[in-house]
C-alpha cells in the first residue's frame, strides 16, 4: 500500500492536471531539454524515471485508488516531487521585438502657440529685442529678420509676424516601426502526462517594452496671425536675412514694440512636424506551460493565460504651422499612465546547452498578446494606442535549477 | 697614465705612447644626435721592441650606450661589466692592431669613452674621448617685428617677436628670453612668462621643424630714448648649427610730440547714428600756429564712454589720428563715435591735440594674412548726420574683426587701413567712411575711392 500523504498528493494533482487540460487557452514556457522516457508497468507501483544527465532517476507511488477515472488518470498523470533533483524549475530571459502595434491620432480644436513671444519682440520671422545699451536714445540694434519682402522700402517699414495659435481638425492611423524590448520569465513543472509526454506547469513573465510612433502627416489649420510693424527711419535696411547681435552697435530700430494687428480673414496654413506616442509598456502574465522534448537537446513549450499590463509615457508634439511663408514653432508635451490587459500564447523553441557548468537552455519564441488599448489625451489632441494585435518574437536564454 | 680630453672636433683624434705602447683613437663626431650612430676607432701599436702578451683595450663609457658593433683585425671582443673589451692576445712587435667601436647614445648631454690598454710588462695606456649628445639639432631664429605707428611717450603699443625653427629637427623646450630698457613698462603678453630678474622668460614648448610662435609684448614707454629691445632664444636639449640668429636686438624711438599749435573745439552736438549704432560728435581741429603739422593726434581725456573709432591709447586716453597734413591755419572736422549711444558730459577741455609724423596704414601684413570678403553693397548715404558718407555693406560673422582697405584705384596700389579694425556685430556690417579720422578725407572729396574687406585671422 501507498503512504497516505502520496495518496492525497496524487488525487489532488488528477483533479488540477484535469482542471488545466479543460481550461488552458494557451500552453506554457518550460524548460527541460532532456529526453523523457517515462515507462508505466501494468498495475502495482508506477515508476517514474526522468533520466537526467547525472542519471537520476525520480521514483513516485501513483495512488491507489478505487475508481476507474481516478485509476486512469493516475496512470496519466504523474506528480512531479516538488524537491525534485529533475530540474522542474527555470528562470530565463530574452530580447522580444514587437509588431502590429499601432496608434490613432486624433487632433481638433483650438491650439495655442508656444514657441514665440511677441510681448518680448521674438516673432515668427524675426526679432526685436533689448540690446545691452538698454535701447538708449529709444533704439535697439538687437534685432533681425528673415525675408526681403517683410521691408517695405517704399514705407520704409519692416513688418514681423506671430502665429499665436491655429485651429485644425484631423485624424491619422499610424502603424508602428517594430519596438524591441525585454522579457523576463519563471516557471515551475509539477505535473508529467504520460500519453502525451507533456509536462505541466506554470509561469511568470514579466516584459518592458518602450514604444514610439510617430505621426508626421500634415493638417490644415485656420491659423490666429498678427503683424507688427517698425517705422524704419531712413536707415538703409540690412539685405534679408539679417541677425544683428546684442551689442547695440550696427542698424538701429525704434525700441517701443508696436501693438500688434490681427491678419483678417484668418489665413490658412499647413501644420508639419511630428505627434509621437513615447510609451512603456509593462505587462505581467501568468499561465499553465506546457513542455515537450523532441530530441535529448531540443524542447517545444506553449503556455497561455491573462495578461495585466501599465502603460506610461507621453505625447509629444513638435510641429511647424506655415502660412504665408511664415513659420512658427509650437512644441509640447503631456503624459498619462493606463491600465491594459488581455491574454496571451506563446510558444517557444528550446536547446538544452551547458552554461559555466549549469543546465541551461537557448530558446527562440513567439508570443500573441493581445491587449486593450490606451487612450491618452488633453487640450484636444488625443491617442490610442492599440494593443490588440500584438506579435512578439522573442530570444534569449534560460537557466535550470 | 696619461689622460687627454678631446672636444670640439669632427672628428677628434688622440695618441699617446708610453713604454714601447702606442695608443691611438678617434671618433666620428664630436657632436651626436641621439638618433645617429656615431663609432670610435683605435689604434693600438706595440713599439716596445718584443712581442707583447695579454694585450687588452677596455672602453667605459660614462653614460649608457647601446653597442651596434664591434670589430678588431685580431683577437675578440666583448662586454664585460659596462665595459667593451677587445682582447688582442698577443701584439708582434711593431704591428698594430685596429680596433672599431659603433654605437648609439640617447641621453642628452655629455658622454665620455675612457679607453684603456693594457698588456704584460708594459705601462697602462689610457685615453679619454668626450663627445655631446644631443636630443635635437634646430637652428631657432627670433626675430622682432617692431610697432608699426612712430611711438610717442607714454603710448600703449605692442610689437611681436616671432620664434621661428628653420629644422632640421623640431625643438623642445624652447624659451624665449625678452629685455627691455629701464622706462619701458610691460602691460601684459600674449603668452604667459616668469621673471628673471628684468627678464622675461616664455616657455614656448616644442616648436616643429618650420613652426614659429608669435609672442605679442603689450609695452607703454615713458621715456624719450631709444628703445633697444632685445630678444634671444634657445633650448636646454638642443644644438642649434646657426647661433646667429638666436639673438634679435630692434631700436625703436620713442619720441614727444611735434612742435606745434593745434586746437581741438567740439563742432556739433551729440548725436545717435541710426546706421552704425553709435552716438556721434564733430570735432573742428585747427592749426593755429605757423608751423606745418604732417599730421595730427587728438587725445580724448576724462571720457566716460568708450572712444569707439580710437586707434590708440596713450597714458589711459584714447586717441585718433588726422592721417593727413593739416597746414598753418588749416581746419578739419574730426567725427567721434562714442559707445554706448547714451550722452555723455564732455567739454573741450577733454581735446587735446598734437602734431604727430604722419601715421603709416600701408596693409601689408593684412593683405598677407587676411581673408578678402565679398562686398554686398556700396551705398551713398543721403540722410542725416550720414548725408553724404558711403556705406559698404559685407556679410559677417558676428563678433568676427574685420579690416576695411581703401584705394584711389581699383588696382588698389598705395592702399591704405581704415582704422580701426572691425568686430562685426551681427550678421552682416554696414561700414561708414565718415571721412577723418578713419580715412583722411571725406569719400565725396575724393575724386575716387574703392574698397576691400578683410577677414582678419
Amino acid at each position: 500500500m501507498p503512504p497516505s500523504h502520496l495518496k492525497k498528493n496524487a488525487r489532488w494533482h488528477n483533479l488540477l492536471a484535469w482542471g488545466v487540460a479543460c481550461c488552458c487557452v494557451g500552453v506554457g514556457r518550460e524548460a527541460m531539454a532532456q529526453t523523457n522516457s517515462i515507462t508505466a508497468p501494468e498495475g502495482g507501483v508506477l515508476p517514474l524515471e526522468m533520466p537526467k544527465p547525472e542519471g537520476r532517476k525520480l521514483k513516485i507511488k501513483p495512488d491507489d485508488a478505487k475508481d476507474k477515472i481516478s485509476r486512469e488518470a493516475s496512470r496519466n498523470f504523474i506528480l512531479i516531487p516538488p524537491h525534485s533533483e529533475d530540474w522542474t524549475r527555470h528562470f530565463q530571459m530574452g530580447a522580444i521585438a514587437a509588431l502590429n502595434i499601432s496608434a490613432k491620432f486624433h487632433e481638433s480644436g483650438d491650439f495655442k502657440i508656444s514657441g514665440n513671444d511677441p510681448q518680448h519682440g521674438i516673432y515668427d520671422d524675426g526679432y526685436v529685442r533689448t540690446d545691452d545699451t538698454g535701447n538708449a536714445g529709444g533704439y535697439t540694434g538687437y534685432w533681425g529678420y528673415q525675408k526681403a519682402s517683410q521691408y517695405n522700402a517704399s514705407a520704409q517699414t519692416l513688418t514681423f509676424h506671430s502665429s499665436s495659435g491655429f485651429s485644425t481638425t484631423g485624424d491619422a492611423k499610424v502603424n508602428g516601426d517594430p519596438s524591441f524590448g525585454l522579457d523576463l520569465s519563471y516557471g515551475d513543472d509539477f505535473l508529467y502526462y504520460k500519453p502525451a509526454h507533456v509536462r505541466i506547469g506554470w509561469e511568470l513573465g514579466l516584459n518592458f517594452l518602450p514604444i514610439n510612433i510617430k505621426d508626421v502627416s500634415q493638417l490644415t489649420a485656420t491659423v490666429n496671425q498678427f503683424t507688427y510693424t517698425f517705422a524704419t527711419g531712413g536707415i538703409v535696411v540690412p539685405g534679408a536675412p539679417y541677425h544683428g547681435g546684442s551689442s547695440g552697435q550696427g542698424p538701429l530700430l525704434p525700441g517701443d514694440l508696436p501693438a500688434g494687428v490681427p491678419v483678417s480673414p484668418e489665413p490658412t496654413g499647413v501644420v508639419t512636424g511630428k505627434r509621437s506616442l513615447d510609451m512603456n509598456l509593462f505587462a505581467l502574465r501568468l499561465g499553465p506551460s506546457f513542455f515537450w522534448d523532441i530530441t535529448r537537446n531540443l524542447g517545444v513549450s506553449v503556455s497561455g493565460g491573462p495578461v495585466i499590463g501599465c502603460v506610461t509615457g507621453n505625447y509629444d508634439y513638435d510641429e511647424t504651422i506655415l502660412v504665408g511663408g511664415v513659420s512658427s514653432h509650437n512644441q509640447g508635451s503631456f503624459g498619462a499612465t493606463e491600465m491594459v490587459y488581455g491574454g496571451y500564447l506563446n510558444g517557444q523553441l528550446k536547446y538544452h546547452i551547458v552554461d559555466n557548468g549549469r543546465n541551461a537552455y537557448l530558446f527562440l519564441g513567439a508570443q500573441y498578446t493581445p491587449m486593450t488599448s490606451a487612450h491618452i489625451s488633453s487640450g484636444g489632441r488625443s491617442a490610442d494606442l492599440d494593443l490588440s494585435g500584438q506579435i512578439y518574437f522573442s530570444a534569449g536564454m534560460g537557466w535550470l535549477f | 697614465m696619461l689622460w687627454v680630453l678631446l672636444t670640439g672636433c669632427l672628428t677628434s683624434g688622440l695618441r699617446v705612447d708610453a713604454q714601447g705602447l702606442g695608443l691611438t683613437s678617434t671618433v666620428s663626431s664630436s657632436l651626436v644626435l641621439s638618433t645617429n650612430v656615431f663609432s670610435y676607432s683605435i689604434t693600438l701599436t706595440n713599439f716596445s721592441g718584443f712581442d707583447l702578451t695579454n694585450v687588452f683595450v677596455t672602453n667605459t663609457f660614462s653614460g649608457s650606450v647601446s653597442l651596434l658593433a664591434a670589430t678588431n683585425s685580431q683577437g675578440t671582443n666583448g662586454i664585460v661589466g659596462a665595459s667593451v673589451v677587445f682582447s688582442l692576445d698577443t701584439l708582434t712587435n711593431h704591428t698594430s692592431a685596429i680596433m672599431l667601436l659603433t654605437n648609439t647614445a640617447s641621453a642628452a648631454g655629455f658622454l665620455t669613452n675612457t679607453i684603456v690598454a693594457t698588456a704584460s710588462g708594459v705601462t697602462n695606456l689610457t685615453n679619454t674621448i668626450v663627445i655631446q649628445i644631443a636630443a635635437s639639432l634646430s637652428d631657432l631664429a627670433v626675430q622682432i617685428i617692431p610697432p608699426v605707428q612712430a611711438v610717442i611717450t607714454n603710448d600703449l603699443t605692442a610689437y611681436d617677436v616671432i620664434v621661428t625653427n628653420l629644422g632640421p629637427g623640431s625643438a623642445p623646450g624652447v624659451v624665449l628670453t625678452n629685455t627691455f630698457p629701464p622706462g619701458v613698462i610691460l602691460k601684459s603678453a600674449s603668452q604667459a612668462f616668469s621673471l628673471s630678474g628684468s627678464n622675461q622668460l616664455f616657455n614656448l614648448g616644442t616648436i616643429a621643424t618650420g613652426g614659429s610662435v608669435d609672442v605679442r609684448l603689450y609695452i607703454q614707454p615713458t621715456n624719450v630714448e631709444t628703445m633697444s629691445l632685445t630678444a634671444s632664444i634657445g633650448a636646454p636639449s638642443l644644438v642649434d648649427p646657426n647661433p646667429t640668429n638666436d639673438v634679435a636686438v630692434t631700436n625703436v624711438p620713442v619720441s614727444g610730440y611735434l612742435p606745434s599749435t593745434l586746437i581741438a573745439v567740439t563742432n556739433s552736438s551729440q548725436n545717435i547714428n541710426l546706421q552704425n549704432g553709435l552716438l556721434e560728435q564733430t570735432i573742428l581741429l585747427s592749426n593755429t600756429g605757423t608751423t606745418d603739422a604732417p599730421a595730427a593726434r587728438l587725445v580724448v581725456t576724462g571720457l566716460t564712454n568708450q572712444l569707439f573709432n580710437a586707434v590708440g591709447t596713450n597714458g589711459s586716453s584714447p586717441f585718433v589720428y588726422l592721417s593727413a597734413p593739416l597746414l598753418a591755419g588749416q581746419s578739419v572736422n574730426l567725427v567721434l563715435f562714442y559707445n554706448p549711444r547714451t550722452l555723455l558730459p564732455f567739454t573741450n577741455g577733454q581735446l587735446h591735440a598734437y602734431a604727430v609724423p604722419m601715421p603709416v596704414w600701408t596693409p601689408a601684413r593684412v593683405v598677407a594674412t587676411s581673408t578678402n570678403v565679398n562686398i554686398i553693397s556700396i551705398v551713398k548715404l543721403t540722410k542725416s548726420v550720414n548725408n553724404g558718407r558711403m556705406m559698404i555693406e559685407f556679410p559677417a560673422i558676428t563678433n568676427q574683426a574685420y579690416t576695411v582697405v581703401y584705394s584711389t584705384n581699383a588696382l588698389f596700389s598705395k592702399a591704405m587701413i581704415a582704422p580701426p579694425v572691425i568686430i562685426a556685430p551681427g550678421s552682416k556690417v554696414q561700414w561708414i567712411d565718415y571721412g577723418p579720422p578713419t580715412t583722411p578725407s571725406a569719400p565725396m572729396n575724393s575724386p575716387a575711392r574703392f574698397y576691400r574687406v578683410y577677414q582678419n585671422p
